[in-house]
C-alpha cells in the first residue's frame, strides 16, 4: 500500500473508533441518580490508599456498615465492595480483583448470598459487572453469573446492551460523561431516612433448606484464597428482618465456620448487643439500615475487627489521616443535607420515585 | 406472415407489428395477451408450442414468432 | 441460526476468513460444509429433510438426462414426492383445520417445519423441471448439487435460485475482491438497517393494530394498512439484502428479488418487481404450463364452440391466471386467508387485464398520461392497491370490507391522536426514528432510480461515501431494535 494512503485511512479508523467509544460512553448508564449502586464498584479504583479491612457482599454489606465511622472510632482502613444482589461467585471474582491492587488483613463476607447461587434479574448483573475493571476475574465472574440470554460480547461492548437509550438520554449523561461524582463513602450507601419496622411478610416454611452445591463451593474458593494470601475471613449476617434467614441456614454456616476455624456474627442475634433500634435505624421498614442503624453496626465490628492482628489504630498516620477527613467531611455534608431534605419533606429528593 | 400479423392485430391493434421488435420488452403483449397469442396460434396453425419455448426472445417481434412457428413445423 | 445474530456475524465473519485462504477449488465444498452446519445449527434432524430433497431430484435427474425421450412419468414421481413433504408438512395442520371445523374434531400435528423448505424444494423443482426439459444437463456431483439446494445464506428468505445460473457462481474459484466485499458488506448493512430499525420496530405495532379491528379502527385502519406494507417490505427485503450481500462477500452474485416495487405503475408491473424469484419461477412454471396444458386448450375450444371466439381465447389465461395465484396464496401461508389473498389479487389482476385496451385508447387520447403528475398518481394507486389487497391476508374476509367502510368514513374526521397510540408500545423516538427512516428508504428509491444522480453518488470521494456507510452503521447499531432493550424501570432497584 502507497504511504499516501496510509495516513488517511489510520486517521479515518482512528476517528471511527474514537466516535464509536465516546457514543458508547454516552449511552452507558451513569447510575448518578436514583440508582446510585451501579457506581460502586466502579469507585474502587479511585482509591489511592490501601485498606486493612474489605467487606464483600450484597446491599447487606454496603447499606450497613460505614467506613467512615470506623474510621474514625476505631483508626480502621476499610472499603465495601459490594453490590446489588451480589452473587457469592462474583463477591469471589471481585475479591480476586482486589488481591490485584492491596492484600487486606481482614475480610468481612456477608452469607446472606448462599442462599440465592442464581442472578434473577440481569440489570443486577450488569450493575456489579459493568463496573470491573477488565482483567480474567471480570471475565470468569461474567462467564459464571451470566443469565440466559446475556453474552459476552454485549459485556464486552456495552453499547450493544445499552444502544436502546438513545430514547432517553439525560443531562447526567453528558454531566458526568468524562468523570463521576463519588457517590458512595468507601462503597457504603448512604440513607439518612427513617422508616419503621412494619408489617413484614410471614416467613414461610421451605421444603429444603441446603445451599446449592455451586454456592458451597465459591465459599471454599473465597476461603482458600484468604488463606493462600494470609487474609483473616470473618463471616457476617447483617440484621436484616426480610427476607428471613432462617435458623437451618444459620446453623449450617455456623457449622462451616467451626469446621474451618472462623468467625461467623449474625447480627440478628447480636441486635440487642448492637443496640439497633428497628423503629429508627432502618429506611426500608427493616431490610436495610439507614446511617444511624449503619454507624452502630460499624461500632459493633470496630471491636472485632480490632482484635486481628495486623488491624491497626492508624489515625496516627497524617497521610491516612489527611485522606480520611476528606472522605469524612463529604459524608457529614451529606448527611446533614439528607437530614435537613428528610425533617423537610418526609423523603429524600433524589430517591423518591411517585408511588 | 400476414394471417399471424392478422392475429396480432386482433389482440392488440395499437402496435406496428411489421417493424416493432420489443413486443415484449415495452408492453405490447401484457403475459396475458402472450397467453392467448399462443392459444389462438395453437388453434390456427396447429402447432404445439411447449412452455419453455414461451420467452420474450421467442415473442419480441412478429418475425420471430413467425421462426418459431415455422420451427415447430407450422403451416403459415 | 438467525440472520440477526451475534452467532451468525461470528460464523460467517470466521466462514469468509477460511473460505479466502484455504485452496480456492476446495471452496464450494467448504460452503456445503459451513451450509450443513448452519442448518443444523435448528437441531440437526432438520437436516434430513433437504438431504432428502437433494438425494431425490439428484437421482432423478440423473435418470431424466440419461433417456433419450425423458420419462413424464419419472418427472412426476419427483414432483409429487417433493411437493408431498412440502405440502403434508406445511399443510397438515390447515387441512386438519378445515376438518375440524367440518366434524367438530379437534386434530392437530406439532411438527416444526425445517427452514426454508419452501425455498429449496421450489427452487430444485425448478431444476428437475428444466432438466426434463432439456435446458441443461442434470448436474454428475452429488456434492455440488446439494450445495445448490442448501447454499445457506438463501436458506431463510430465497431468493429462489436457478440452477444454470448459480452454478458459475458456487463452483466457480473467487479470489477475494475489496470492491466486491466492501459492496457486499454495505448490502448487508442496509438489510439489517430495513430489519433492525424498521422492521422490527414497525412490526409489534402492527400486529397489535391487525389483531384487533374492534379497538383499531378509523385511521388506525390506515396506519395498520400502510405499517404492514412497509414492515413486509422492510423485513423480507432486508432479509433478502444481507442474504445477497453475503453471498457477494463469498464472491456469489444471486438473483434479486426485488426491483423497487413500489415504482410500479401497474399491479401487473408490481409483482414483476416484488419477490421477484418466486413470481419468475410461477409465471415460468405454472403459469405457461396451465395455459398451453390440454385442460386449457380443451376447455378453450369448448367456450369457443359455445360463447364465441373472444371467450374461446381467454379461457387458458384465466385458468392459467387462477392456478398461479391460488399458488402464491398458499405459498404465502397455510391459511384460508391467504387463498382469499391470492383470489383477490388474481381478480384485480383479471379485471385490469381485460381493460388493457381502454387504457391503451385512454392513454393515447389524453396527453396528460404521459405527465409526470399522472405517473406519481398510477405509482401510489399502486401502492394503495397493494396496500389494500394485503388485508386479506391479515383480516377475516369480510372484515376487510367492513374496515374499508369504517376508515372512508373516518378520512373526514379521524384522528390518531387518542389514548390507543399508546397501546402500540411505541415511544415518540421510535415514531421519529421509523418516519426518518422510511423517508430514508424513498429517497434512496428515487435516487437509485434517477441514473444520473446514482451515477453521480457511485463517484463521490472516497470519504464520502465511507462517512454514509458509517452513518447508516451507526444507526443501526444504536437505533436498531436488538438485545433486550432498556427501561429505565428495569434499573430501578427493587430493594431486595
Amino acid at each position: 500500500m502507497k504511504a499516501k494512503w496510509k495516513i488517511p485511512l489510520i486517521l479515518t479508523a482512528a476517528a471511527s473508533l474514537l466516535l464509536l467509544a465516546g457514543l458508547q460512553r454516552l449511552l452507558v448508564p451513569k447510575y448518578m441518580g436514583k440508582v446510585v449502586e451501579g457506581s460502586f464498584i466502579e469507585e474502587y479504583y479511585k482509591e489511592d490508599t490501601p485498606h486493612d479491612v474489605i467487606f464483600l457482599g450484597d446491599c447487606e454489606v454496603y447499606e450497613n456498615i460505614s467506613p467512615v465511622t470506623l474510621w474514625r472510632e476505631y483508626g480502621i482502613t476499610s472499603y465495601i465492595r459490594g453490590s446489588a444482589q451480589q452473587l457469592i461467585a462474583q463477591s469471589y471474582y471481585l475479591l480476586e480483583d482486589t488481591l490485584r491492587y492491596e492484600t487486606p488483613k481482614a475480610v468481612v463476607f456477608n452469607v446472606s448470598a448462599m442462599q440465592q447461587y442464581e442472578q434473577e434479574n440481569e440489570t443486577y448483573n450488569r450493575m456489579t459487572l459493568d463496573g470491573m475493571r477488565w482483567s480474567s476475574s471480570k471475565w470468569n465472574a461474567i462467564r459464571e453469573t451470566m443469565t440466559d440470554g446475556e453474552h459476552m460480547l454485549e459485556y464486552l461492548f456495552p453499547i450493544l446492551r445499552f444502544h436502546d437509550r438513545w430514547k432517553e438520554l439525560e443531562s447526567d449523561d453528558l454531566r458526568y460523561f468524562f468523570t463521576k461524582k463519588q457517590v458512595s463513602h468507601n462503597g457504603y450507601y448512604m440513607r439518612a431516612d427513617v422508616r419503621p419496622v412494619g408489617n413484614l411478610p410471614v416467613e414461610r416454611r421451605r421444603r429444603d433448606y441446603s445451599f446449592d452445591d455451586r454456592a458451597w463451593e465459591y465459599l471454599d474458593r473465597i476461603r482458600l484464597l484468604c488463606e493462600q494470601n494470609g487474609i483473616c475471613l470473618i463471616l457476617m449476617k447483617a440484621p436484616s428482618l426480610y427476607p428471613a434467614w432462617y435458623e437451618q441456614w444459620d446453623a449450617q454456616i455456623r457449622e462451616y465456620a467451626q469446621e474451618h476455624g472462623l468467625q461467623y456474627q449474625n447480627c440478628i442475634e447480636a441486635a440487642d448487643e448492637i443496640q439497633i433500634d428497628f423503629t429508627q435505624d432502618t429506611y426500608d421498614g427493616g431490610l436495610h439500615m439507614n446511617v444511624y442503624g449503619a454507624e452502630k453496626m460499624s461500632r459493633y465490628w470496630g471491636k472485632i475487627l480490632s482484635e486481628i492482628p495486623g488491624v491497626e489504630d492508624r489515625r496516627t498516620d497524617e497521610k491516612l489521616a489527611a485522606v480520611w477527613n476528606a472522605k469524612g467531611e463529604y459524608y457529614d455534608a451529606m448527611k446533614a443535607q439528607q437530614e435537613q431534605e428528610f425533617a423537610q419533606f418526609g423523603y429524600l429528593v433524589q430517591f423518591y420515585t411517585e408511588e | 406472415m400476414d394471417e399471424l400479423i392478422e392475429l396480432l392485430e386482433e389482440i392488440n391493434p395499437e402496435a406496428e407489428y411489421r417493424t416493432c421488435e420489443t413486443l415484449i420488452d415495452d408492453g405490447f403483449l401484457t403475459s396475458f395477451e402472450l397467453v392467448m397469442l399462443v392459444t389462438q396460434i395453437q388453434q390456427t396453425f396447429g402447432v404445439t408450442i411447449p412452455p419453455t419455448r414461451i420467452i420474450p426472445e421467442n415473442f419480441n417481434s412478429a418475425e420471430s414468432i413467425y421462426n418459431l412457428i415455422r420451427e415447430l413445423g407450422g403451416d403459415c | 441460526m438467525l440472520l440477526v445474530s451475534y452467532k451468525f456475524a461470528a460464523f460467517f465473519a470466521g466462514l469468509a476468513v477460511v473460505y479466502y485462504s484455504i485452496p480456492r477449488r476446495y471452496q464450494w465444498v467448504l460452503l456445503l460444509a459451513a451450509s450443513y452446519l448452519f442448518y443444523a445449527g435448528g437441531g440437526p434432524v432438520y437436516l434430513l429433510y433437504p438431504m432428502a430433497t437433494t438425494l431425490s431430484v439428484w437421482l432423478i435427474a440423473r435418470r431424466l438426462s440419461a433417456m433419450e425421450r425423458p420419462s413424464k412419468r419419472l418427472l412426476l414421481l419427483g414432483l409429487l414426492l417433493n411437493f408431498g413433504i412440502l405440502a403434508v408438512l406445511k399443510y397438515t395442520n390447515f387441512a386438519l383445520g378445515n376438518l375440524n371445523r367440518l366434524a367438530g374434531t379437534d386434530y392437530s400435528v406439532s411438527w416444526v417445519l425445517p427452514l426454508g423448505i419452501s425455498y429449496y424444494t421450489f427452487q430444485s423443482m425448478g431444476y428437475l423441471i428444466d432438466v426434463y426439459h432439456g435446458k441443461y444437463k442434470a448436474e454428475p456431483n452429488l456434492a455440488r448439487f446439494a450445495l445448490f439446494v442448501s447454499f445457506f445464506p438463501q436458506m431463510t428468505a430465497g431468493p429462489i435460485n436457478r440452477f444454470d445460473a448459480m452454478k458459475q457462481e458456487l463452483f466457480a474459484e473467487h479470489r477475494p475482491d475489496s470492491v466486491r466485499i466492501w459492496t457486499g458488506a454495505q448490502r448487508m448493512l442496509t438489510g439489517y438497517f430495513k430489519k433492525l430499525v424498521i422492521a422490527d420496530r414497525i412490526g409489534p405495532a402492527v400486529s397489535a393494530i391487525i389483531a384487533s379491528p374492534e379497538v383499531f379502527d378509523g385511521p388506525y385502519v390506515l396506519l395498520g394498512m400502510l405499517g404492514y406494507t412497509v414492515w413486509m417490505y422492510a423485513d423480507f427485503a432486508g432479509g433478502i439484502d444481507i442474504v445477497i450481500g453475503a453471498a457477494q462477500i463469498l464472491g456469489i452474485r444471486m438473483t434479486e428479488n426485488f426491483d423497487r416495487p413500489f415504482a410500479s405503475r401497474s399491479l401487473a408491473e408490481f409483482w414483476r418487481r416484488w419477490h421477484m424469484s418466486l413470481m419468475q419461477w410461477l409465471r415460468e412454471y405454472i403459469f405457461f404450463p396451465a395455459a398451453s396444458s390440454r385442460f386449457s386448450q380443451k376447455t378453450a375450444a369448448l367456450f369457443q364452440k359455445w360463447f364465441g371466439k373472444k371467450c374461446g381465447r381467454k379461457a387458458p389465461v384465466y385458468i392459467a391466471n387462477l392456478t398461479v395465484w391460488l399458488i402464491a396464496g398458499i405459498w404465502h401461508g397455510a391459511s384460508w386467508n391467504f387463498v382469499v389473498w391470492g383470489l383477490a389479487n388474481c381478480v384485480v389482476m383479471l379485471i385490469s387485464a381485460e381493460l388493457t385496451g381502454v387504457y391503451r385508447k385512454f392513454r393515447k387520447r389524453f396527453a396528460f398520461t404521459g405527465r409526470k403528475w399522472y405517473r406519481c398518481f398510477e405509482v401510489v394507486r399502486t401502492f394503495l392497491l397493494f396496500c389494500w389487497l394485503e388485508m386479506f391476508e391479515y383480516y377475516p374476509f369480510m372484515t376487510v370490507f367492513a374496515m374499508t367502510a369504517n376508515l372512508a368514513a373516518s378520512l373526514a374526521s379521524g384522528s390518531l391522536a387518542d389514548g390507543r397510540l399508546q397501546l402500540l408500545g411505541l415511544e415518540r423516538a421510535d415514531w421519529l426514528a421509523l418516519l426518518i427512516s422510511v423517508l430514508l428508504l424513498v429517497l434512496s428509491g428515487i435516487l437509485t432510480g434517477e441514473k444520473r444522480i446514482s451515477a453521480r453518488i457511485r463517484r463521490s470521494p472516497a470519504w464520502m461515501q465511507y462517512a454514509a456507510v458509517f452513518g447508516l452503521f451507526l444507526a443501526v447499531l444504536i437505533t436498531g431494535v436488538y438485545g433486550r432493550g432498556y427501561e429505565a424501570s428495569q434499573f430501578i432497584y427493587n430493594q431486595f
